[in-house]
């Protein structure tokens, strides 16, 4: 019924062992997406998934984890709705966390922010910094790369990651100040 | 150059995407501009304690071995699709009570998820099939046992009356062997797996939702529709608002019996 190109033994094999081989690259994608367990799994699992029906759809000789990626965020963004959704405006938390500035020598926060900090200011930005930021500085995708796998234009691309580290950095030291205050 | 346009093509820079004149003239800047400079450098160290320092948590392993372990070869008449299918399925469930089975299939339909415009018209037979396929070739038993599954009484009567009986005591054709919440086309539903002789059966009770049935009207009374896909025979029909779907490789009159059994109050 189906009339889609069936795989060789040893494309199949190949296929099977780069899947797994981005599996960890995945799972850590989808954690920063939704923190629930169960929805994470389903998330790789949906993507593993779509991967192998549309295996012949795959580009040989690009990039295959930015394909699977980019099928991961397709998925994210049918459960949740968010497809193509413009981020309206700046959250609120800008005005906040900028007014703090000043007193602590950034790079000195910077440097000596430990994975916890890290992680409470990544979880305060937005879905689509966060996703851009993560794309591009963790995982190292291009800019083109990022831009596929959100859906979006290039120059958006470059907005979101230089206005999510803008917040992350204001984060972190609106963090590291508030911490100084408390002792 | 501006100190702005500079600072707009410091991530091309990163990405090697500038031409070798542009990337030049960025790095000259960089080299006497202490303000970009300095933005560079707190981007640099931002990026490095983000790899550095910030979660990034693996799969878990036992999510991993399962994966591997049913994507290595083994003796299987089942395509190797069929096996990762099921093999990426495989998650460490807790355990369901049916109860909690039937309060979703109850609730969900009162708060839809409303599927994009190109999801709506779905791959039921397709999906159904899949499911079967992972349903077949999971290692373990149901985590409904068949006895939950029978509309008995009190709250369960009341939960079940979506669904209908599922099950046939006194009937030996169809074995009713247990259920399963499972996730098909981007939604909890309820699989039921059957027996006929040593052919497993799957049933789907899906909310319906977003879901259209098979074009093809089927030839015996009711709205029943059926389709054959990869070998396996597939009969859907829709009950209120719940879509039931039976996949198995049986004759096809065999499915369209279950079906009407299924369809009796
Ligand atoms: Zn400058």
């Amino acid at each position: 019924m189906t009339d889609r190109p069936v795989l060789s033994e040893e494309e199949q094999r190949r296929f099977t062992q780069a899947l797994l081989e981005h599996l960890d690259a995945l799972h850590s994608f989808a954690w920063w997406l939704t923190h629930r367990r169960e929805e994470i799994e389903e998330l790789v699992q949906e993507t593993c998934l779509r991967a192998l029906r549309f295996a012949h759809q795959f580009q040989p000789g690009t990039n295959f984890k930015a394909w699977l990626f980019s099928i991961l965020k397709h998925e994210w963004f049918r459960r949740t709705g968010l497809a193509r959704r413009e981020v309206q405006s700046d959250p609120a938390l800008d005005d906040e966390v900028f007014r703090c500035q000043g007193g602590t020598p950034e790079a000195e926060v910077i440097k000596s922010a430990l994975r916890e900090d890290l992680d409470a200011a990544l979880r305060r930005l937005p879905e689509e910094y966060r996703s851009a930021v993560l794309l591009f500085d963790l995982h190292g995708f291009s800019l083109k790369e990022t831009a596929e796998i959100l859906d979006v234009p290039d120059g958006t691309v470059k907005s979101r990651l230089s206005r999510g580290r803008q917040m992350l950095r204001a984060s972190l030291v609106a963090y590291t100040e508030s911490k100084s205050r408390e002792q | 150059m501006s100190c702005e346009t500079i600072r707009e093509s410091l991530d091309e820079l990163r990405d090697g995407a500038l031409a070798e004149q542009e990337a030049r003239a960025v790095r000259e800047h960089l080299a006497c501009c202490s303000s970009c400079a300095t933005e560079w450098g707190m981007t640099e160290m931002l990026r490095e304690a983000i790899r550095d320092r910030a979660s990034a948590p693996a799969a878990p392993s036992a999510f991993r071995e399962a994966m591997t372990r049913l994507l290595g070869p083994k003796p299987t008449t089942v395509s190797w699709v069929a096996r990762l299918q099921e093999a990426i399925r495989l998650r460490p469930l807790a355990a369901v009570a049916v109860a909690a089975a039937l309060a979703i299939l109850v609730v969900v339909p009162l708060n839809l998820q409303v599927l994009s415009t190109k999801e709506a018209v779905t791959p039921l037979v397709e999906e159904s099939v899949n499911e079967h396929i992972r349903q077949t070739l999971r290692e373990r038993l149901p985590e409904i046992p068949s006895r939950e599954l029978q509309p008995v009484h009190g709250t369960h009567q009341r939960r079940l009356e979506f669904s209908g009986p599922l099950s046939f005591p006194d009937d030996l054709e169809f074995q009713l062997v247990g259920g399963q919440v499972s996730y098909v086309l981007g939604r909890r539903v309820l699989a039921v797996t059957y027996r006929k002789g040593d052919r497993p059966i799957t049933l789907l009770v899906l909310p319906g939702a977003g879901i259209r049935l098979p074009e093809q009207p089927g030839t015996h009374a009711g709205r029943v529709y059926h389709a054959a896909d990869r070998g396996f025979q597939t009969v859907h029909w829709q009950q209120g608002p719940l879509i039931y779907s039976l996949v198995a490789d049986v004759e096809h009159a065999d499915l369209s019996r279950l079906a009407e059994k299924l369809q009796q109050k």
